[in-house]
């Protein structure tokens, strides 16, 4: 979830219950004045009975408002009490003869005792409440409809607010996103007004900076450290050219030789590919130009004639005339070089292979075993089976490399006892 | 036959000056630029082995003055580098071949004869190697007058034999010629063995005398006097 969807949310649930919480509590505290009015509008009643029965007025003289029920009762003198309110509900007299079905309505009540010439009176009287109610509830209902007002434009604003406040930041995460290490260019980000972010931005920057700076020298040391090994390496070799040259050298010795030999033939294979793989790294390829590919891979997979008949493989080729690739000549050769030499070696004895390329697609199938690695590690570094003593480990990285810098997209699959390599570009 | 070797590290220039030598060449080395330099100056040489990499100065830079100077002599860069464009300016300069390090010495006495045979004997290059002819301009080979018909890599075998004649020639060199580094190890015995096993019945079979000696597991070797 975004950011702001979350922060959205959080207000959304705070406000409903804020929102609950004061509704119900408008509502007690109007309703509490509500009958505090009305309470007082019920003892001014009792005060003009009072006055009335001081001017000696009989009960049976007074006048009372319309909305106004009183009874006035003569109780023995015993009965007298303080003053009490209530509410009361019941169905008002003329509601009952009409044929409407009515709820009882709310009533506030006041019972007192007044005392008159010796007698004394109990006198009720009675408010509808209905319009009170009426009223209160309209009052909370636009209580409520303004607080949801308030509460969903404070939504919207904090949205429109959050959204120009974190534009920049989410400018820089796009363009952290779309930053490429090895593209060599050092990452460029806007001035925001906001410290935060300019704080972040330039935390970004250094540390980009310093990435990348470590990232060349380590590049560069791998092509350097290739590179003198290759002296040293040469030199091993051409003693061993000369040694073997001596007379009387006894059968034992030259099998060690043989085996120093080929240690050191191993060694300058793995140094060879690791420069050639710094190589393309540090884009030290980048003669790109259209290559037909039907030349290019028939002339490769002549090379590798002599082992696919001595694997008795059974090789299918089938390139399009008119397929071609924008890429560097002397990768592309290594590219497809790799890919064959890939397809005669994991191959088993009357094996087979099927190179089949179009424009824009190219797809290389042999039979072989299933890898005993994780799938999906199968372009990396210095991966091989445990069986397979033969190669580099570094083919298919280099593959995977040349790929990378000719915007090809490689997939590798195994399917029915297939190795499957698909290249799109 | 005189040799100028180039090579700036001595352990190196060693090897290929006692490997030449054997071959009955003359073999002068130079480690670095200014030597060189004045031993192109005073001398003249049927080869000359160039490293590009030289303190004092490019090899590139000698390739050029043996150029202006139009001397005849055969140029072959050696170079650890192996750029591509290192090699494309070496031959463009007008460098006769391009070695990259590294590499077998048998390979760079194959490439020096071929080399020298193509500059002294003006396409005349036949080699004579008593009842065997081989004329690689012609890729023909010739046993006692007979033709020896021979596939691609069987040709290149044996002229890559008899430039080596009487040197062993390990497993490791012989693949590498014959088809650069994309052999396996465990492939190459049973490829050069069955292309030395055709090659020896093709020789044969036509009255030749079979000269390759298997030597131990380490390789092969072409006698002959």
């Amino acid at each position: 979830m975004k950011l702001l969807q979350r922060a959205t949310l959080y207000y959304a649930i705070v406000f409903l219950v804020l929102l609950m919480v004061l509704s119900g509590f408008f509502y007690g505290i109007i309703q509490f004045f509500f009958l505090k009015s009305l309470d007082e509008s019920l003892l001014r009643e009792k005060q003009k009975v009072d006055y009335s029965f001081s001017a000696n007025k009989h009960p049976d003289q007074l006048v009372f408002d319309a909305d106004e029920e009183v009874e006035i009762r003569p109780v023995p003198l015993q009965e007298k009490q303080a003053d009490s309110y209530h509410t009361i509900y019941f169905k008002d007299e003329w509601d009952t003869t009409s044929s409407l079905q009515v709820e009882s309505e709310p009533h506030r009540e006041l019972v007192t005792f007044l005392e008159h010439k010796d007698t004394l009176y109990k006198l009720t009287i009675r408010k509808s409440m209905i319009e009170s109610e009426d009223l209160l509830s309209s009052i909370v209902l636009i209580e409520i409809l303004v607080l949801l007002i308030l509460m969903g434009s404070f939504l919207l604003v904090n949205v429109w607010i959050s959204k120009r406040l974190w534009k920049s930041f989410y400018e820089v995460l796009n363009k952290i996103k779309k930053y490429n290490l090895s593209s060599g260019d050092a990452l460029v980000l806007e001035k925001s007004s906001i410290r935060e972010f300019e704080d972040l931005n330039s935390v970004l920057q250094t540390m980009s900076a310093r990435i990348q700076k470590d990232y060349r020298v380590q590049k560069q040391f791998t092509e350097n450290a290739s590179h003198e090994l290759q002296t040293p390496l040469m030199v091993i070799r051409s003693k061993i050219e000369l040694l073997i040259q001596r007379p009387n050298l006894s059968e034992d010795q030259m099998r060690l030789l043989q085996s120093i030999d080929n240690a050191s033939q191993k060694l300058s294979h793995i140094n060879k590919a690791l420069l050639l793989l710094s190589r393309i790294e540090n884009n030290q390829f980048s003669k790109n130009e259209k290559i037909l590919l039907q030349p290019l891979i028939s002339k490769i997979v002549e090379n590798f004639t002599d082992r696919v008949h001595l694997k008795k493989l059974n090789l299918e080729l089938n390139v399009a005339a008119d397929a071609m690739l924008n890429l560097d000549p002397t990768l592309a050769e290594i590219l497809f070089t790799n890919l064959i030499q890939n397809a005669v070696r994991h191959n088993f004895h009357g094996g087979s292979i099927k190179i089949v390329v179009r424009q824009g697609k190219a797809e290389f199938s042999n039979t072989g075993e299933i890898l005993d690695f994780d799938q999906q590690a199968v372009f990396e570094r210095f991966r091989k089976s445990i069986k397979s003593d033969e190669g580099t480990g570094l083919g298919l990285a280099i593959v995977k490399e040349i790929c990378n810098v000719g915007g090809i997209t490689i997939d590798y699959k195994y399917e029915s006892n297939q190795h499957f390599f698909i290249l799109t570009w | 036959m005189k040799v100028l070797i180039i090579e700036d590290n001595k352990e190196l220039s060693q090897s290929m000056e006692a490997y030449l030598q054997s071959e009955g060449y003359l073999c002068e080395v130079a480690m670095d630029f200014d030597s060189a330099e004045e031993k192109i100056g005073l001398y003249s040489y049927d080869c000359i082995l160039i490293d590009i990499g030289l303190p004092g100065g490019s090899g590139l830079e000698l390739v050029q003055l043996l150029k202006n100077k139009r001397s005849q002599t055969g140029i072959i860069i050696i170079s650890a580098k192996g750029s591509v464009d290192d090699r494309i300016a070496g031959l463009d300069l007008g460098s006769d071949d391009y070695l990259p390090k590294p590499f077998h010495l048998s390979e760079l006495s194959a490439r020096m004869k071929a080399l020298i045979r193509r500059k002294n004997f003006e396409g005349n290059t036949e080699i004579r190697l008593e009842e065997m002819h081989i004329d690689p301009s012609a890729q023909r080979v010739t046993i006692n007058g007979q033709e020896l018909v021979l596939t691609k890599k069987e040709y290149d075998l044996l002229l890559y034999f008899v430039m080596n004649k009487n040197r062993v020639l390990t497993k490791n060199s012989i693949a590498e010629h014959l088809w650069g580094d994309n052999m396996d190890q465990a492939d190459e015995f049973d490829f050069i063995y069955t292309h030395i096993k055709n090659l020896r019945k093709k020789i044969i079979e036509k009255g030749g005398k079979d000269r390759l000696e298997t030597v131990y597991g380490m390789g092969y070797k072409y006698s002959s006097s």
